[in-house]
């Protein structure tokens, strides 16, 4: 009558089993082990009904320095299983742990079932309805062999060839630099033909590193930054990022102060992409079709869809300048978004015009006729130009060059402006010459005016964005590849202190 | 001593989990009471359903006389004898109220309601008729009904002044829990009632907002739902044994009688000719041979709510208390199709070019999953009729799908502002052995009788020309 | 408008009409499913102090200088319809090589990978301390020997019934619902029990039981005439403290009021706001009142971050970066960070405050110290590293270098950086709150829930909120506009601090490190007046 199924198992049997503790050779959990922790899962759960269990392993070694000395050197690890239990007639339970013992993992199913119980439901399958496909997960890998082996020897030897010449001219460096590998699964104990079936996740390990520096003047009157982020260890050049920033740290001291106001501004790849945060959030067709963001156009008087009105939005029409063309390149796995990575060729800007928004399945299937979702622009690439950065600044007979932007914050939706600070160098060009180093500056400024004002763009590279994974619950950021640009009449609203 | 630390860290109470017992003695605030008592009668919803399918059972009309489940009971008597009625805050009035009726406690629910009014100043006139109001909505709200408290304050009401269309959404409200409850002699005063304040509206009134938006269809239609309370199913019946034109003339002079309008003006298709269905994909295939409505037999055509992705017909919200809607219509057609061989059961949809999270399918897929979704419940009688609808999509990239209404809609629209495609389940008919509309509105009790009426008039007219 | 056929005589498809069987509560399946386990030992048990011992010896034979472990196990519950469990147990060891750190973590408790995560640490500061010399020289601490805490909790969480906690959060709904008009956009509560031990070779060995409970409550609420607004209860951020955040009657420094009565407050403030005229802002400087919730935000960005010693000095230059108070040794004890009435106290004992501990994550016992006394610059936040930094300025003001017992790391897998404890504002002698001080403006501004974006010295800073125009003592108008401030400059020109009894204590998140790591603390501020406040347009380009 209660299918009860067998989770007790003698302690031969149990010392047979296969390493149920993260053992020292396992920095991330590889697909046999995952698949071998899901099948003890499921064989702890009763009372019938559905399973679906989510493992994730990651794997870390950090290096930070500052003030020219390594501040501390890590490796460090940890796996996170979540249980999902589907009880019938009753609810759901959603448990987590990271142990992987036995005890634990029954323990854990049992909270789950014991929380689903709890939960009321009295929803029943409707006989007859279809399964849910199964989603086909890309197969770019993004994974390199050399990130994976970085040892913590190469960030030392790393860490003190970047330092030195910094130190050598009576600077202070300070960075970072850490290598990343995670793996995750996600299965369902009812595969696709059950009635509440999810589509699994199948397997899958990523790599990521980042190297990043800024070179400070002892007395904080110049500061100068460098970084970038890869799958691939092997594409980050410290070397190089490390006379980047001591250029700039040199080239930034003693600012002064200029008048805030509306400039000729020469955006370095870096600025580019935090700048284009805003617009990558906006990217939702739905919340267009609402009223929402900086997409839609008007409300049809006519037209409605059911019982909704249509709004009608910018798909279509030239939004951004025509040399623009912003997509994602599924073969390129500098482009990945992890741990979920839904790669397939989009464009989201075809030479200006608005081609493409974020939607989601159920959306595609009740509006479109389609099964499929679109994906949105975390991960994209912006075409550019050969002009560069020393030519654009030849070109400008009065103008600023900024390094980056940070603490960017959203001001209006509709329009998506923003405000945020300039840092790590600001320089005032004048008569095609960088003249002095400024102070630093606040705008307030929408990514989409600074599309629109284009003069000049330069060769897209990409820029320092390191993608949170899942553990540590962040927004990610997106992985890019911008070129750097000149455009005109950025407004810059006020002087700020720091440097 | 190492592997026994090792396996004693390993070992682990994890997740422990606190006794779940509640102690709603404890619980100090009304708010919290009635959290924990819907909290409680959800779980017995949810441990009912374990043991029942409670779509496949008919509709029991005493079911919101029963008393609640003892466990429900319980719960609130422990939680309210923390409360004195004679002592506790006004403030709390409708929530306690709501608590003491829940614990079987009516006398001291109605002492409350006394007291809580006699609070009121001599000016306040407005905030009595609101008091009262909110009474006469929790008396109809808790389980059981309490329908007699509930007429006695409206009708101690009627006397003084008030908003008269307030008033009439009151009776409109008592009218339909007592007729859900089984209990016509109330409906039928609380619908005479409500007739009475209709009659005297002023045209002002009558063209207001509130009037307009009353119910779910508007004023007319409520008062119109009141005058046949008042007459009756039976009137009704009896004079559809006559015939469909005497009844549909009937309810022609009702709505007539109230709104004025010519008696065309009725916004029902009742005794109009039903449409012939078409369609593009038949289940069984051999149906498509036949005329739908079938001539010489009792037909409901129905059409299918496939409307909305979530929360619709088809896929109702995952792992909510509230049962699948449509489920219960299917079992209920599959109960008429058992009590009455012969019944025409007609099933109408147009497609949408998805099914679900299927895959976007050709019309013919599409209907193909209509079949295999529909089919498991065993209609006797019933066919399927499944038509392409046509679309077009708003022009590249937009791309959207904006449907055309389907040719079967249109048609089942009688020229009407009325929509078989509605969101709210889809648009039903009875018709008749001559291919006349005679419902719409549908009532479990009332469609049988109606069948009856409408075999009796055949065989009535059988033997005739027998004779 | 098109007619359905669910209306008139049509009942038999009424969705609310269940009877339910009758059955007993609570549900048997519980128990039944249900299975003894065998407990994890408590956070004191001696096994845990083995282990703990086991990864110190193997770092010492390692050739570390100094070491430290700490273990943890962490239990997260989240409430609100749903009941969600996470439970973590994580072990960390931190070396000292030759001046350079080493860290290693990993979930297994152990004895084989006690001695593995002690010399993987060792391996890693080796590999530093090939280069050039670095001094780590850590401040003194006593030693605890056999520490053992329990964060003073008067109901916990954990221990609860979730029903009763659910029922709680849905009666907040219910009573809310009392209002026509309302709807609820988020209910929801977060309650953490984390277990410690700590160990070091200094000798030092304590465990600790610590609780964080938070939650959230958000309102939107549509007025007769249709004005809509939304507003969020305030007395729901992290706190040490357990289910009592939700359930005591009132809670000293958080509210004065029940749940239900702060919810009537939320909801009349808010039509407050929803009925008041909105006005453009008029640039220019203004008298400006700040409620606590301001005072708070801006006083933990400006002194509470930039008095962070380590930020100070250049180790977060890389990631949040720097302070404006960039020469600590020279400004210690002669930088007027602010008006003579502001004083400002950091300690980590205050007992419902998110950032208290009996000991740190170095083993230190905090004690409270000023950050700024009347005025002055007094002190940083420091560990037992960082403590000796401050050396000379120390010997100076004839202070003991001390670490002050600012360390702290989220759980075990992250090693311990300098965080901000919890941090007060000293209130002022007038007995003033915040309606008070605005009933004796004749024309200004105030700021109610505000908040700023500071520059990544801390300075310069943006701030937003709900802006009014305040005239003859009275706010008649919201303005849609923000400020712009500089940190010191702010702080001495405060005209007047709120009283005792009008102090308000918040919960804070805040990040930090690469990689980045949060840590909670509280901060306690009163209303404030301030002078000349630059009030703006944000939204107005160049």
């Amino acid at each position: 009558m209660r299918a009860r199924t067998k989770s007790y198992r003698s302690a031969t049997e149990r010392s047979a089993e296969p390493k149920r503790l993260l053992a020292v050779e396992d920095r991330i959990l590889s697909k046999e082990a995952c698949d071998a922790i899901a099948r003890r899962v499921f064989a702890f759960a009763q009372g019938g009904g559905e399973t679906w269990v989510q493992i994730g392993s990651w794997t870390r070694g950090e290096l930070r320095w500052a003030r020219n000395r390594v501040s501390l050197a890590s490796d460090r690890r940890d796996v996170v299983i979540a249980i999902t239990r589907f009880m019938p007639s009753a609810g759901l339970g959603e448990v987590s742990t990271n142990q992987l013992d036995d005890e634990s993992l029954e323990a854990a199913v049992r909270a789950a079932e014991r929380i689903a119980a709890a939960t009321h439901s009295s929803s029943r399958a409707t006989p007859g309805l279809p399964p849910q496909p199964v989603a086909t997960w890309p197969k770019t890998a993004i994974w390199s062999d050399a990130t994976y082996a970085m040892s913590a020897e190469t960030r030392g030897e790393i860490a003190r060839s970047v330092i030195e010449p910094a130190e050598a001219k009576g600077y202070l460096s300070a960075g970072y630099i850490e290598q990343h590998a995670g793996a995750i699964m996600r299965v369902s104990s009812e595969r696709p033909a059950g009635p509440y079936a999810v589509v699994d996740r199948p397997y899958v390990q990523w790599t990521q590193a980042q190297c990043s520096m800024t070179v400070r003047d002892q007395q904080g009157a110049g500061s100068g930054w460098a970084g970038l982020s890869s799958y691939d260890w092997q594409s980050i050049d410290p070397a190089s990022l490390g006379a980047r920033a001591l250029q700039k740290c040199e080239a930034s001291r003693n600012p002064v102060v200029l008048e805030p106001g509306r400039y000729t501004v020469i955006l370095e790849a870096q600025a580019v992409a935090d700048l284009m945060r805003a617009v990558v959030a906006s990217m939702d067709r739905l919340q267009a079709e609402s009223g929402g963001g900086p997409w839609p156009l008007a409300v049809d008087d006519v037209l409605r869809i059911g019982p909704q009105p249509v709004w009608r939005t910018k798909l279509g029409l030239k939004v951004i300048d025509e040399r623009i063309t912003i997509d994602h390149d599924p073969s390129d796995p500098r482009l990945g978004i992890l741990p979920d990575p839904w790669m397939e060729p989009v464009t989201f800007f075809d030479k200006g015009v608005l081609t493409n928004l974020f939607y989601d399945r159920e959306y595609a299937l009740a509006y479109l006729g389609k099964n499929a979702p679109r994906r949105g622009m975390s991960g994209y690439r912006m075409s550019g130009g050969t002009t560069s950065v020393e030519e654009m600044i030849a070109s400008t007979q009065r103008g600023l060059l900024v390094t980056r932007f940070t603490d960017i914050r959203g001001l209006d939706g509709g329009s998506l402006l923003c405000t945020g600070l300039t840092r790590d160098g600001l320089w005032l060009i004048e008569h095609g010459k960088i003249s002095k180093a400024v102070k630093n500056l606040r705008f307030t400024e929408s990514p989409l005016f600074v599309l629109n004002s284009i003069e000049q763009l330069g060769v897209p590279v990409p820029v320092f964005r390191p993608v949170r994974d899942a553990y540590e619950q962040r927004v990610p950021l997106t992985p890019a590849i911008v070129p750097p640009l000149k455009a005109r009449d950025f407004s810059f609203t006020s002087t700020i202190d720091a440097i | 001593m190492g592997l026994t630390l090792a396996s004693s860290a390993r070992a682990q109470t994890k997740f422990s989990w606190p006794d779940t017992s509640v102690d709603l003695g404890k619980y100090t605030s009304v708010d919290r009471c009635i959290a924990a008592l819907m909290r409680i009668q959800q779980g017995q919803i949810a441990l009912r359903s374990q043991t029942e399918n409670n779509d496949t059972l008919p509709f029991d009309e005493q079911e919101n006389l029963k008393p609640l489940p003892a466990a429900v009971r319980q719960a609130a008597a422990r939680c309210a004898a923390r409360f004195d009625h004679r002592t506790a805050k006004l403030s709390d009035f409708a929530l306690l109220m709501e608590l003491l009726l829940l614990a079987d406690r009516d006398a001291d629910a109605k002492a409350l309601l006394e007291r809580r009014l006699s609070a009121i100043g001599a000016n306040g006139a407005g905030e009595r008729v609101a008091v009262e109001d909110s009474a006469v909505l929790i008396y109809l709200k808790v389980l059981p009904r309490r329908l007699d408290a509930a007429e006695q304050v409206l009708l101690a009401r009627a006397h003084r002044g008030s908003d008269r269309l307030d008033r009439m959404s009151l009776y409109n409200r008592l009218m339909e829990v007592s007729r859900d409850a089984g209990d016509t002699t109330r409906a039928r005063r609380a619908a005479q009632s409500l007739v009475a304040v209709a009659d005297s509206l002023t045209p002002a009134e009558r063209e207001s907002e509130k009037f307009t938006k009353m119910g779910n269809d508007g004023g007319n239609v409520v008062v119109f739902a009141a005058m046949l309370q008042i007459v009756g199913t039976k009137t009704l019946t009896d004079s559809l044994r006559h015939s469909t034109a005497a009844m549909a003339n009937l309810m022609r002079t009702m709505w007539a009688q109230f709104t004025k309008e010519r008696k065309e003006a009725l916004p029902f298709p009742l005794g109009e000719h039903a449409p012939t269905v078409t369609g593009d994909f038949w289940f069984p295939s051999q149906a498509a041979g036949d005329k739908h409505p079938s001539p010489g037999h009792v037909s409901i055509v129905e059409f299918v709510d496939n409307s909305r992705l979530y929360g619709s017909c088809m896929n109702p919200t995952p792992f909510t208390v509230i049962p699948d809607i449509c489920a219960r219509n299917w079992y209920w057609l599959r109960r008429l199709g058992n009590r009455f061989p012969g019944l025409d059961i007609t099933l109408v949809v147009g497609t949408r070019g998805n099914f679900l999270h299927a895959p976007p399918p050709s019309p013919a897929e599409e209907a193909e999953l209509y079949r295999r979704w529909l089919e498991p419940y065993h209609i006797k009688g019933a066919v399927l009729s499944v038509s392409t609808r046509p679309f077009w999509n708003l022009p590249v990239p937009d791309g959207r799908r904006v449907d055309k209404p389907a040719a079967n809609s249109v048609a089942y629209s009688f020229g009407k502002s009325w929509n078989p495609d509605g969101t709210n389940g889809g648009g039903r008919y009875l018709i008749d052995q001559d291919g006349l509309v005679v419902d719409v509105f549908f009532n479990e009790a009332a469609t049988n009788q109606f069948i009856e009426a409408l075999l009796q008039r055949q065989k009535a007219g059988g033997d005739r020309a027998e004779r | 408008m098109s007619i359905s056929r669910r209306t008139l005589l049509q009942s038999g498809l009424k969705v609310g009409a269940a009877a339910a069987a009758v059955a007993a509560l609570p549900r048997p399946l519980l128990a039944q499913l249900g299975r003894s386990l065998e407990p994890l030992p408590p956070i004191h048990d001696p096994g845990i102090k083995e282990l703990a011992l086991r990864a110190l010896e193997a770092a010492r034979s390692g050739g570390a200088g100094y070491a430290d472990v700490r273990l943890t196990h962490e239990r997260i519950r989240v409430f609100g319809g749903q009941v969600q469990d996470s439970e973590s147990m994580l072990v960390g060891v931190r070396t000292l090589v030759n001046g350079y750190w080493g860290f290693a973590s990993s979930p297994v408790w152990t004895p084989d990978e006690m001695s593995r995560l002690a010399r993987e640490s060792v391996h890693q500061a080796k590999t530093n301390a090939l280069g050039k010399a670095r001094a780590v020289d850590l401040a003194p601490t006593q030693v605890i020997a056999d520490g053992s805490w329990l964060m003073p909790v008067a109901n916990d969480p954990f221990e609860i019934s979730p029903f009763e906690i659910n029922d709680f959060l849905a009666s907040l709904e219910v009573y809310l619902h009392r209002t026509p008009g309302t709807r609820i956009t988020t209910n929801s509560c977060t309650a953490v029990v984390q277990e410690r031990a700590f160990a070091s070779t200094s000798g030092s060995y304590c465990t600790q039981r610590c609780y964080r409970t938070e939650g959230a409550f958000g309102i939107d609420y549509t007025l007769e005439r249709g004005q809509r607004g939304t507003i969020f209860l305030d007395c729901l951020s992290p706190a040490g403290m357990g289910w009592e955040l939700y359930a005591e009657d009132r809670i000293p420094r958080v509210r004065d009021h029940t749940m239900y009565e702060e919810i009537d407050r939320a909801l009349e403030e808010l039509k407050e706001d929803l009925l008041m005229p909105v006005k453009p802002v008029e640039v220019g400087r203004y008298a400006t009142v700040f409620d606590p919730h301001t005072t708070a935000s801006i006083v933990d960005e400006t002194i509470g971050r930039a008095t962070e010693l380590d930020r100070a000095l250049g180790y977060e230059a890389n990631a949040g970066g720097t302070s404006y108070l960039n020469d600590p040794v020279a400004m210690l004890g002669s930088y007027q960070a602010g008006a003579p009435s502001l004083t400002v106290t950091a300690e980590r004992s205050e007992a419902g405050a998110v950032g208290t501990v009996k000991w740190d994550d170095e083993g230190v016992t905090p004690e409270g110290f000023s950050l700024v006394k009347s005025g002055v610059l007094a002190d940083f936040q420091t560990t037992r590293e960082s403590a000796r930094w401050l050396e000379a300025a120390y010997a100076k003001h004839d202070l003991p270098v001390r670490s002050h017992g600012c360390a702290a790391a989220p759980s075990a897998v992250f090693a311990p950086l300098q965080h901000t404890p919890n941090i007060s504002v000293a209130a002022g002698r007038d007995a003033k709150d915040f309606d008070a001080l605005v009933s004796g403006m004749a024309r200004g501004i105030a700021v109610k829930t505000g908040s700023a974006d500071l520059d990544f010295q801390h300075s310069s800073g943006l701030g937003s909120g709900r802006l009014y125009e305040v005239k003859q003592g009275r706010r008649v108008a919201r303005l849609a506009g923000g400020f712009l401030f500089r940190a010191t400059d702010l702080w001495k020109s405060l005209q007047a601090i709120g009283s005792e009894g009008a102090l308000r204590r918040y919960g804070i998140k805040a990040t930090k490190g690469e990689p980045a790591q949060e840590h909670h603390h509280s901060v306690t501020a009163p209303a404030v007046m301030v002078k000349d406040l630059t009030v703006i347009d944000p939204l107005r380009k160049a």
